[in-house]
């Protein structure tokens, strides 16, 4: 197993009833996994877990072999190589897309970075737009422009949050497909959030289902 | 990486720990200091002079708060409500009233009421009415009630003013549909709701008088302030002083306690962005000219006036041999005020980043605590100070470092103290500023693999930086106003243009307050323009901060 998850426990604050209770699944090295539930069903809280922003109550998370998460184990989210795409993108307001980009490449030399960067932006279609800000950017190219800027430093697992929530039915449907072309071109283990059953389809090739 | 090994070695958590202690330690030194046993002193002022103190404290505050709620409230209330004629110009000026400290209107409208004043002057010139042959005497409890209500009404004013802008319209509109007058629906609907965000005014007007040393001193008014003012000066008298300062203390946690309750009830009441805000009509020609009459007279008796009688005393006094003096005592309190400014902001933005990065109850509740300073009257801080310093320089000197530093030389205790009082102005504005952006590009940095230190600086920082701004300036605003803990905590022959107008004024050399007070007012006018364009412009940048979120 690449992404082991095992009898995770976790609820927000001094809260009586837990957004997850003993949850357990596994992923392989290169699998597309979509998780479906209804909303308030904790899958954000799943992925806010995984990455790092939270830690369990019980239960542990095993990332490629080291564990990242457990009773008196946690791991930074800057440690773990973990990529996430926000369902509101979070592309820095007063970075160009370039720049968005480069931020996790800062490890990379000078010529390697620009490189990986450019790779990036013409995977995005937005070879011809670096150095524009987000705010000048529509819903799509925000989306794209975010997805790449995770996928740019490796990560060994991609979290993606409802990625296309904040797009109308057509340009979700073509989000759809180039984000599958691109997560299979890269070869990224992913997880994918949604609550809408066709968008999982379209992408994953396995489904969890969630519940209360 | 284990959780509690990196809470002591992170430089966040540092700086909110130094910000809790550096809070704390004056009041722990202050009640050590009062728990002295009672010396002859303070039995005299038990048995005689206590009960004055509780009362005229209690009516100035009391009666000061009320009429500026009554000055506030109804400005709010019709800028909110009416496009009245000039009203662009007059919301805009009305903030100009927190750049003229109470003490100073205090003493412009002492002199004005005096014998040789303009009012008596006008009198006897126009109507050959001399009052002052009936015994006319300025009555200092209204006076100086009038006084704090023209100079801290906009404290009401701002906070009931940013309340309803958050309003939505239909919330007005229904009231009316339903058959509501403009009165019925003001009295019945809207104070009602307004009541948390008068509170919070009115708290902040009360806070203000309570610390207040130069209006009550000039007026002869016998506040727990002054009174611990004349223990220390007049008598020497630190066990005494820290007696009623804890007394002072304790009221002020109360009204604390109280707005914290007040508040508390506003949760319940935020409307969404989604709907339509309260936005002002035209009125009738009658109400809007009623309106910008009452402004007008606001503006009049708290900006025009005193600034105007300021101007024709600096036509009559100015003199190029003042300037090295007055350019001295600038420089002075501009370079303490920007020491410590920095101290607070830099404090301020450490200890907020790490109540983000470390969310715990006990955290979060620290950081509260922390924000206690603002809230407490600088004379009773000031002792604080001076128990917590002379018990550092004395452990000093029982360890053989007699120069640690000299207590009456050092500028430390009044910059130490200005960080104190004023690191909750700091706080709230960082706070805001954060919340504004909120996590998720901090989130966003972290997944990208930048440390919690690397996200603040390159990708929170740059954000909230007109928070940040903001927050420098209103900091910087206040130590400039202030005179109580710079009155007690100054270094010997140290004066600054706030207390050269008080020794001024304590002289009756009236003329010479003009230049040192216009000076504070420009500077703090200017600075708080630059404050609130930056809010503007943080506000107008907002749509294209949301369009980046979404
Ligand atoms: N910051 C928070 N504080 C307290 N409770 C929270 C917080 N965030 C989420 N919750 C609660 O945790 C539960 C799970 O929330 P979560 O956001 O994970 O659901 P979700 O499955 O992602 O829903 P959606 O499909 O609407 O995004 C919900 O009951 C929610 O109310
Ligand atoms: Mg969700």
């Amino acid at each position: 197993m690449f992404l082991e998850v095992r009898e995770l426990s976790f609820g927000y604050g001094n809260m009586l009833i837990p957004s997850l209770r003993g949850l357990s699944f596994g992923i392989e090295k290169g699998e597309i996994v979509g998780i479906v539930g209804p909303s308030g069903s904790g899958k954000s809280t799943l992925l806010r877990l995984i990455a790092g922003f939270e830690r369990p109550l019980e239960g542990s998370i095993v990332l490629d072999g080291i564990t990242v998460a457990a009773k008196d184990v946690y791991v930074p989210p800057e440690s773990r190589n973990v990529g996430m795409v926000f369902q509101d993108y979070g592309l820095f307001p007063h970075m160009t897309v370039r720049k968005n980009i480069e931020f996790g490449l800062r490890r990379l030399k000078g010529e390697e970075r620009a490189m990986r960067a450019n790779e990036m932006l013409a995977m995005a279609q937005m070879e011809n737009f670096p150095s524009r800000y987000p705010y000048e950017l529509s819903g799509g190219q925000q989306q794209r422009v975010s997805l790449m800027r995770a996928l740019a430093p490796r990560p060994r697992l991609l979290l993606l949050d409802e990625p296309f929530s904040n797009l109308d039915a057509d340009l979700r449907e073509i989000m759809c497909k180039d984000v599958k072309t691109i997560l299979e071109k890269e070869k990224i283990t992913c997880l994918f959030v949604s609550h809408d059953q066709r968008d999982v389809n379209a992408v994953c090739s396995r489904i969890i289902t969630q519940t209360y | 990486m284990k959780r509690s090994f990196s809470c002591i070695r992170n430089p966040w958590i540092f700086t909110h720990r130094l910000s809790v202690v550096s809070v704390s330690l004056p009041f722990i030194f202050l009640a050590i200091q009062a728990a002295a046993p009672a010396n002859e002193n303070w039995l005299h002022i038990r048995g005689w002079l206590l009960q004055t103190y509780v009362l005229d404290t209690l009516l100035l505050t009391l009666s000061g708060v009320f009429i500026a709620s009554m000055i506030g409230v109804p400005l709010a209330w019709i800028t909110c409500l009416f496009a009245f004629p000039g009203k662009y110009f007059i919301e805009w000026a009305l903030v100009l009233p927190l750049a003229i400290p109470p003490y100073i209107s205090a003493y412009i409208y002492y002199h004005l009421m005096g014998y040789t004043g303009g009012f008596q002057a006008g009198l006897r010139t126009f109507l050959g009415l001399d009052v002052n042959r009936f015994g006319f005497d300025i009555p200092p409890m209204p006076f100086a009630v009038f006084i704090f209500a023209v100079t801290l009404f906009p404290y009401v004013y701002l906070i009931v003013k940013a309340f309803l802008k958050h309003q939505s319209a239909s919330l007005y509109e229904n009231t009316r549909l339903l058959g509501r007058g403009a009165w019925s629906s003001f009295f019945g609907v809207f104070l009602p709701l307004m009541a948390p965000s008068i509170a919070g005014g009115a708290t902040l007007v009360a806070f203000e008088i309570l610390s207040d040393f130069g209006v009550t001193s000039h007026f002869g008014i016998h506040t727990f302030s002054t009174a611990i003012f004349s223990a220390w000066f007049g008598m020497s008298d630190a066990d005494s002083a820290a007696k009623m300062s804890v007394m002072l203390l304790g009221a002020v946690f109360t009204l604390a306690a109280f707005n914290k309750l007040a508040q508390r009830t506003l949760k319940y009441r935020i409307v969404s962005s989604k709907e339509r805000a309260l936005l002002p009509r035209i009125p009738s020609r009658r109400v809007g000219l009623a309106c910008t009459f009452f402004c007008v007279l606001v503006l009049l008796f708290s900006v025009i006036i005193p600034v105007g009688q300021l101007f024709s005393w600096l036509t009559l006094s100015w003199n190029q041999e003042l300037l090295p003096r007055l350019w001295q005592n600038a420089r002075n309190i501009v370079s303490s005020a920007l020491a410590a400014t920095s101290c607070t902001m830099i404090l301020a933005v450490g200890t907020v980043n790490a109540t983000r990065l470390f969310p715990s109850k006990p955290n979060l509740a620290l950081a509260q605590f922390a924000t206690i300073g603002y809230s407490v009257p600088g004379a009773v801080l000031a002792m604080g100070v001076i128990s917590l310093f002379s018990f550092i320089s004395r452990a000093g000197a029982s360890f053989g470092i007699h120069d640690l530093f000299d207590i009456s030389r050092t500028t430390a205790m009044l910059i130490f103290a200005y960080a104190v009082r004023f690191f909750a102005i700091g706080y709230h504005a960082v706070e805001s500023g954060f919340s504004k952006v909120g996590n998720i590009y901090g989130e966003a940095a972290r997944t990208l693999g930048a440390g919690p230190s690397e996200t603040f600086f390159r990708v929170e920082m740059p954000l909230i930086r007109n928070a940040i701004i903001s927050g420098f300036v209103l900091v910087f605003v206040d130590i400039m106003k202030e005179l109580p803990l710079t009155m007690i905590l100054r270094p010997f022959n140290f004066n600054t243009l706030g207390t050269s107008v008080y020794d001024f004024a304590k002289n009756e050399i009236m003329e010479e307050i003009a230049l040192p007070a216009i000076l504070i007012i420009a500077v703090c006018a200017a600075f708080i323009a630059i404050a609130s364009l930056l809010d503007k412009s943080y506000s107008a940048a907002r749509p294209e901060v949301r369009r980046g979120e979404r």
